[in-house]
């Protein structure tokens, strides 16, 4: 199927009612909770999976991308008015746009933002759409030892570029894995780790897991934290409208953001936040006048914004492509799928060219969407903003609750979720990051699969794994992956040791 | 500058306990051969593999100092204590009781919170939860308490 049948394939399905109606309240809920800090997309689409049980797979995976890029929109308002990042990745977008609030040009950073987001958003939809066929047409030759290794790196390079030490991360993968087995084993039928509940005899459900790790973890960080101040801002259209410096200096930053968000976006393990970072950095490097930035910069908050969203779009290609998802929240999308029995990869295109395409022209809806959301209605969510956290805890945790019981009827799984609320915050004190637990929980039974078929067909000798070129080169980047993350390890280990003791010895001198 | 670095260290000893928890535990399930994997396989060797894991956290992290550990006890008492509350009170009392008490329980976290407020809050959130998942969405969900 060509691109051009593809897409009209995908107008006619993200133009029923039903799908355009999910599709506005997913990137409604998006913006939503992008302005406000405090709840996360990974809290808000657990929060949803239960709803996904109830409704066709394609408005609810529609839906459920529509928070993931819609958030990215809203993030930067509360960066831009209050220098608090609504979402992660738009934590870089409070370097400059808080300046321009405190220039009195607020309403110029919100459009430039939204339009930066725009561009960005619909030049990786194209990424999307050209990539996705291409690198799914490469895994078409994959056996079960290239699925390994790729899952292998994919782990591996999430747990070592993006959160804190390797060390910690890896660990986080393997206990992921390790809870991914629990549950009946499907090749033996053997029920692993059930304790004698017969509840667990299932597997622990990804409902309950992610919401524990994500959304009480979340909840009980956020509480008695100190939020909105004050805004005093008015926003008319007039106000909002940038001069044509400001359009000049931001077309080219948008179009560079985009390219570096595109690339980053679809690398396992980057995602939305390196993106945004990876961007700013390079303006930075690029201008004529570095010392501009931090100071009310316009090219500071246009390049990392196209950059974040680009990326939103573009985590999708090995998600669809292969069946491997690049990040968190990916994880889920792919949890998602496999609730309605749809296992992406390769085939998925061809198989399920209705939902690819329909998913696809919706992200293009979406994103118009959020544009008419975000300008004209940018008062209502400054005024969501000054909403007190305290009368929106305890209905997020009852909300949790019943989404939770929703799903088998059965209030087992709440205490499943309490459970994994007290481990993911614990963790999280000690600086272990949850994004690649979910990742290996999700992923877990496909390897312990692959691996299994593999050495079956090779009758137990584990050098087929480097027999095979595309296997042996997953294997040769993982390694390279692993060697640096010990050594930049071992280095700020010792720079940190150094720093301490300078400091203890500056005390003693005095 | 003696503080160590408390939350690497705690942190690997709870992986090298899962890891090797896992690997006894498995015991039970067959190991079978690398070509014939048993359930047994992957839930032992990922267990070994998280112990080591762990003991690399621990090393470097006994000879470096690291921040203090800040843990927000009460508040995850009262939030954890809220979602047992209601897992405890749905089946018994209904989706009403078991949200109010929840709510109530689960906004004693917050300091600056009049006992009238947080009844207020209790209330609305459960008028709330019925229109959204009994009256919108006909969940199949118990209301009122058992008997009535």
């Amino acid at each position: 199927m060509g691109v051009f049948e593809g897409l009209l394939l995908g107008f006619e399905t993200a133009m029923r009612p039903e799908t355009l109606l999910y599709c506005f309240f997913g990137v409604f809920l998006g913006t939503l909770i992008g302005v406000l800090p405090g709840i996360g997309t990974l809290a808000t689409i657990s929060l949803l999976l239960p709803v996904t049980y109830h409704i066709a797979p394609i408005p609810a995976l529609v839906m459920l991308a529509g928070v993931w890029y819609g958030a990215q929109y809203g993030g930067s308002i509360a960066s831009i008015l209050l220098n608090l990042p609504g979402t992660p990745s738009s934590a870089v977008v409070c370097l400059d746009g808080y300046p321009m609030t405190q220039q009195g040009r607020a309403g110029v950073a919100l459009f430039v933002t939204t339009i930066a987001s725009f561009i960005g958003s619909m030049l990786g939809i194209l990424a999307l759409v050209l990539f996705t066929p291409a690198i799914a047409a490469i895994a078409l030759q994959f056996g079960p030892a290239e699925y390994f290794t790729m899952m292998l790196l994919g782990l591996v390079a999430a747990s070592t570029i993006a959160a804190g030490t390797p060390a910690k991360g890896l660990a986080m993968v393997v206990l992921g894995l390790l809870l991914g087995t629990v549950g009946t084993d499907v090749n033996s039928g053997v029920a692993r780790f059930h304790f004698g509940f017969a509840q667990l005899r299932d597997g622990i459900s990804l409902v309950a897991l992610a919401m524990g790790f994500f959304g009480i973890a979340e909840v009980i960080n956020s509480v008695n934290r100190k939020t909105s101040a004050a805004i005093r801002e008015k926003f008319t259209l007039r106000s909002m409208l940038p001069t044509r410096t400001d359009l000049r200096q931001s077309a080219l930053p948008v179009l560079r953001g985009t390219g570096v968000g595109s690339f980053f976006g679809a690398l396992p393990g980057t995602g939305t936040s390196i993106a945004s970072f990876m961007a700013y950095a390079l303006e930075k490097r690029v201008a004529r006048d570095p010392s501009r930035f931090g100071k009310g910069a316009i090219e500071g908050i246009a390049a990392p914004e196209a950059s974040n969203n680009a990326a939103a779009q573009t985590a999708f290609v090995p998600t669809l492509a292969l069946g491997i998802p690049g990040c968190a929240t990916m994880a889920l999308m792919l949890g998602a799928l496999i609730i309605h029995g749809i296992q992406p990869g390769p085939l998925f295109i061809s198989q399920q060219p209705e939902m690819f395409w329909g998913l696809v022209v919706s992200f293009g809806i979406g994103n118009i969407l959020l544009v008419i959301l975000n300008l004209p209605l940018i008062g209502v969510w400054v005024s969501i903003l000054r909403t007190p956290y305290r009368l929106l805890y305890p209905a997020i945790l009852i909300f949790i609750c019943i989404g939770v019981f929703s799903v088998r009827n059965n209030p087992f799984d709440i205490y499943i979720v309490a459970l994994m609320g007290v481990m993911g915050y614990v963790l999280a004190r000690f600086g272990f990051s949850a994004a690649p637990l979910l990742l290996g929980f999700v992923l877990g039974p496909l390897m312990e699969e692959t691996l299994r078929r593999t050495l079956l067909l090779s009758r137990g000798d584990p050098a087929v794994f480097i027999e095979r070129p595309i296997s042996a080169t997953f294997l040769a980047i993982t390694a390279v992956l692993l060697i640096w993350g010990c050594y930049g390890s071992i280095r700020s280990s010792q720079s940190r040791r150094a720093a301490m003791q300078a400091q203890a010895e500056a005390r003693s001198a005095e | 500058m003696k503080q160590k670095d408390i939350g690497d260290i705690l942190g690997g000893a709870l992986m090298i306990g899962f890891g090797i928890f896992a690997m006894i535990y498995a015991q039970r399930y067959s190991f079978g051969s690398v070509s014939q994997m048993g359930p047994g396989f992957f839930p032992v060797v990922l267990g070994g593999v998280l112990a080591v894991l762990g003991a690399l956290i621990i090393l470097p992290a006994l000879a470096r100092p690291g921040p203090d550990l800040e843990f927000n006890w009460k508040t995850l008492f009262f939030v954890i204590g809220a979602i047992i509350v209601f897992a405890f009170t749905l089946r018994p009392l209904g989706l009403i009781v078991a949200t109010m008490a929840a709510v109530l329980l689960a906004a004693s976290a917050e300091r600056k919170f009049s006992l009238k407020g947080r009844v207020l809050l209790a209330a609305g959130i459960a008028a709330l939860v019925f229109v959204i998942f009994r009256v919108g969405l006909r969940m199949n969900i118990p209301v009122w308490p058992r008997g009535f």
